[in-house]
């Protein structure tokens, strides 16, 4: 079933740089004001709807559901694993969120989400320079993205050491 | 219609109340004054004596130099609006000062160097005495101003966030009982800079040299440099 299914992922965690994304179009005016529209895969909505409520568990189950019972396209599968990623990354598991992150990318190589996700873990597992590596294509692909300018703050604040030097002349 | 006539005299009368800020003073730069230059890699921070006359003539005095003849002239001193402006072709030095401050400093350019200066208004009677005293060292000016509390500026939050790092030199005054008066930014790289410079500036504290309420104030400028260092 090659049939473009829309469902989207938003959800805030504390801090918020995870992305779940709205499958199908990328263009789709859908996807940029983030509003989840039911699609034929109605567990991988389901799914991405939860994660965002903050409901991890649920959203793995139907999202895993989604991706057993329906045959969801190339580009489908990969924003449902990026979604699985990010929940994931969420329950304080990054190295369960980077193979899933990984599959996503393999699936489909711009999806911006599922870099920035993974840099999301890598950064939860201490990782700065493989986190900074991800967040870079992440930019390429979508420079404006919110998450995108979040998530390299943080990464900012733990990789950089600030120093003042203060010089008098008098 | 009434009503429609009297609307937009209402919202002009709003606007009306934000008050705008009067014509700038220009500062008379005429007399004497004491400063230090800043910004040569070569010479370090120089303190000299400018005096500029009423007849367009510059001259400038180093402390250190000959005391028999202490003055040197400069180019003749000119006003572009409120931009003084004065060349030491000695040195190929560009001066500037905008007249809006309520000091005597500005910015000056060489061929390969930008710097800084920054001056106090000089009693004449005091630079005169000192420079053409034959005796001993100029105390006045060669008696370095010694920091009592340096406060070091907080990493703006922000910058960090966006890496960036950045540079900012405040000019002051410093009081006879060491306080520091009248900061003038004089680079500033990026706003997110500017408060936690000024704020550390001021919670700064020079020893002092006199008790009494002198008004012999000191210039001095510091410079911040804001720096990131990669730690992974």
């Amino acid at each position: 079933m090659n049939r473009s299914i829309l469902f989207g992922l938003i959800f805030s965690l504390t801090s918020s740089v995870l992305w779940g994304q709205v499958a199908g179009n990328e263009n789709c005016m859908s996807c940029r004001v983030r509003s989840i529209i039911g699609g034929g895969n109605e567990f991988l909505s389901a799914g991405a709807f939860s994660i965002r409520m903050g409901d991890y568990e649920e959203g793995i189950r139907l999202t895993e559901l989604g991706l057993t019972r329906y045959q969801p396209s190339l580009n489908d599968r990969s924003v449902a694993q990026s979604n699985l990623c990010a929940a994931h990354a969420a329950r304080g598991e990054p190295v369960v969120a980077i193979e899933y992150c990984t599959e996503s990318i393999k699936l489909q190589e711009k999806n911006w989400r599922a870099y920035n996700n993974r840099a999301y873990s890598y950064y939860l597992l201490g990782q700065l320079s493989e986190a900074v590596f991800d967040l870079d294509i992440a930019t390429q692909i979508n420079s404006d993205a919110r998450q995108v300018i979040q998530l390299r703050g943080m990464i900012n604040e733990r990789g950089l050491r600030p120093r003042v030097i203060m010089e008098d002349h008098q | 219609m009434l009503l429609l006539w009297i609307v937009p005299l209402v919202g002009q009368a709003q606007f009306r109340v934000v008050q705008l800020p009067s014509e700038p003073e220009l500062l008379n730069h005429l007399g004497v004054w004491n400063c230090i230059l800043y910004g040569d890699p070569a010479l370090g921070d120089e303190r000299v004596i400018l005096h500029f006359g009423p007849d367009g003539s510059t001259r400038i005095a180093r402390p250190n130099e000959n005391t028999q003849r202490p003055w040197a002239p400069l180019s003749r001193w000119q006003l572009e609006a409120s931009q003084l402006k004065f060349i030491d072709s000695r040195v190929q030095r560009s001066y500037t000062a905008d007249l809006v401050r309520t000091t005597l400093g500005g910015g000056w350019e060489a061929p390969t160097l930008l710097g800084g200066w920054w001056c106090s208004e000089a009693p004449p009677e005091i630079a005169f005495n000192i420079l053409i005293s034959p005796a001993g060292e100029p105390t006045f000016m060669t008696q370095p101003l010694i920091p009592e509390v340096m406060a070091t500026p907080r990493y703006p939050r922000r910058a960090i966030q966006e890496a960036k790092e950045g540079r900012a030199v405040l000019c002051f005054q410093v009081d006879s009982s060491g306080r520091v008066k009248d900061p003038h930014f004089i680079e500033l790289t990026d706003q997110l800079f500017r408060g936690t410079s000024l704020d550390a500036l001021m919670l700064s504290q020079y020893k002092g040299w006199s008790d009494a309420q002198s008004v012999d104030n000191r210039p001095a400028c510091r410079s911040f440099v804001y720096q990131l260092t990669q730690i992974y």
